[in-house]
């Protein structure tokens, strides 16, 4: 599952610092798609639909801070958002230049009640939830570097 | 809304307390709502009621630092309870199945009540 190829009916793009601080512009970037969905889409999905992609975008971004970089030494380090409407899926994409993704063998269900007996289930649970509150995750990295993340979530007909 | 997370306690008897929340819970918030749990706990207030109703966004570190505080509180023989969560964070709560695991309730005083 790569980008989509058509031109998107909304796109909102932004250079985001990699840090917590930055998280700030990541929420700002989709208060500023969702007004111009708003102002462009004869419909918006419902706000349940807003929230799951919201929750799929802030958990990558989160993911990358942390992972991909350091969260707790900021160095200038950015990662591109774009947040694409098209007409019958929303998609987001964050590239970085930080360190590659290593896959876990097990791929989670975003059932966090595991957690609740055991300290030592408390984290991991993002990418779960964001390939759970999406309908499609994608990681790869280029050869120059690059990660690249695609989630794509599907309108309702 | 502020996006730094924010808490204060609210004390309603000698081992309930409202711990009121306001801002952005996530990775960048959640040591500091850790602590706030286990600084309530310490302090006595075994039976929380979390107000979500100033929060405006929940990602995977805040639920696991509410799920941190309900461990605290029910290790000291309390719990925690969760009230006024709005859309984005309800929706976190069902996909997570974390609604099987907190009670929910509509108000702070319903919650309150909730302990009666």
């Amino acid at each position: 599952m790569g980008t989509s190829r058509l031109k998107p009916l909304i796109e909102t793009e932004g250079e985001v610092e990699a840090s917590a601080v930055g998280m700030d512009r990541v929420h700002d970037l989709l208060d500023q798609y969702w007004r111009v969905a708003g102002q462009t889409l004869p419909v918006l999905p419902d706000p349940t639909w807003q929230a799951l992609f919201n929750s799929c975008v802030a958990e990558i971004a989160g993911n990358i801070v942390r992972h991909a970089y350091n969260a707790d030494q900021s160095k200038g380090d950015t990662m591109h958002i774009s947040l694409r409407c098209f007409h019958n899926h929303m998609e987001a994409v964050l590239i970085d230049q930080g360190a590659p993704y290593v896959p876990v063998s097990e791929t989670r269900s975003p059932d966090m009640t595991k957690s609740v007996d055991s300290d030592a289930l408390s984290q991991g649970w993002g990418l779960p939830i964001a390939r759970a509150a999406g309908d499609g995750l994608h990681y790869a990295r280029s050869v120059d570097g690059l990660n690249r993340w695609c989630v794509k979530k599907l309108l309702p007909s | 809304m502020p996006n730094r997370i924010e808490s204060s306690i609210d004390a309603r008897g000698s081992d309930l307390a409202i711990m009121h929340l306001s801002g952005r819970l996530d990775f960048t918030s959640a040591a500091e709502v850790k602590q706030a749990f286990a600084e309530a706990v310490a302090n006595g207030y075994r039976r929380i009621v979390v107000n979500l109703g100033n929060v405006s966004f929940i990602d995977s570190s805040g639920l696991s630092a509410l799920v941190s505080g309900l461990r605290t509180a029910r290790e000291a023989g309390g719990d925690v309870r969760v009230a006024a969560a709005g859309q984005q964070p309800s929706t976190l709560f069902s996909l997570t199945s974390l609604d099987q695991v907190f009670q929910l309730y509509p108000t702070v005083e319903d919650g309150v009540n909730g302990y009666e």
